[in-house]
């Protein structure tokens, strides 16, 4: 059996909280993570239809990650 | 080079092609570079990776179709492969008790590392459920998938190690989630009550 440390725990009870609906997925949201940055690059309003782009990026550690990377290297080369 | 022209001479042939690639390039590595390097507290020299994200881009041109511009579309694509790089990289040396098999995929929530003892109780009762949910609600490979996640892998790595695609892996962990909070609901506990217990025990 593993041992969950009170860190592990605690995430897993605020992730388990803060579920929401998210019918994007992993797939989707890289479909569509150029141009949610591109609006966030240009200072513009998110589309209605890039909004699940934002719900899916705050409950998926890896894609946020992956969304972070990406805003900085942009951001680097703008 | 402006990022329309940009893309007209990648899509076109010659020595302004070859003079536009070059440009994309440097464009990938610095961006790259900046966002890579140190990000799990590890150096990473991007020019490792910058010609095999440059090769997918210029093989994948045909699925740009204008939604952004072309550098941010080919940097996302760039990203994609480095950041992928780097988790295989960071986490080669890591535990993967989380995948081991022979215990069933199960999970302890028992206190060892409890940061005070204020609010103990309600926190007891919120972990108690946890472990009866985690125990009875979810699924073998739901068990294992969000044990690795709370170990830190990625959930491209944990679809590698299952035998996964990365969105498979993401929806069982999505799902074992929600199946956690309609628990917690049947159990009567609101959220309010369980961040103030879990607040109150980081006091």
């Amino acid at each position: 059996m593993m041992q969950l440390s009170y860190q592990q725990i605690t995430t897993l009870i605020e992730l388990t909280i803060a579920t929401k609906d998210d019918s994007l997925g992993c797939d989707g949201c890289l479909e569509l993570m150029d141009q949610f940055a591109q609006a966030e690059l240009d200072g513009t309003a998110i589309p209605n239809a890039l909004e699940c782009v934002r719900v899916h990026i705050e409950q998926c550690k890896c894609c946020k990650d992956e969304y972070e990377a990406l805003m900085i290297a942009l951001r680097e080369v703008q | 080079m402006d990022d329309e022209e940009l893309f007209t001479l990648i899509k076109g042939e010659g020595v302004s092609r070859d003079q536009a690639i070059s440009e994309l390039r440097s464009l990938l590595l610095r961006g790259l570079s900046k966002s890579l390097n140190n990000r799990y507290g590890k150096p990473y020299n991007a020019e490792d990776i910058v010609q095999e994200a440059l090769i997918k881009v210029l093989n994948s041109l045909d699925q740009y179709e204008g939604r952004s511009k072309f550098t941010t579309w080919a940097m996302t694509v760039a990203t994609r492969i480095g950041i992928s790089d780097l988790r295989r990289k960071y986490h080669r040396d890591v535990s993967m008790e989380p995948f081991n098999t022979t215990d069933g995929y199960t999970m302890d929530v028992a206190i060892i590392d409890e940061p005070t003892l204020s609010n103990a109780e309600s926190r007891a009762k919120i972990f108690t459920v946890l472990q009866n949910l985690i125990d009875t609600e979810l699924t073998d490979k739901q068990r294992a998938a969000t044990r690795a996640f709370l170990s830190d892998f990625a959930t491209d790595e944990i679809a590698e190690q299952l035998n996964m695609n990365r969105n498979a892996v993401y929806k069982l962990i999505h799902d074992a989630r929600q199946k956690l909070k309609d628990g917690f609901a049947r159990a009567g506990l609101t959220s309010e009550e369980i961040f103030d217990a879990l607040s109150e025990g980081s006091k």
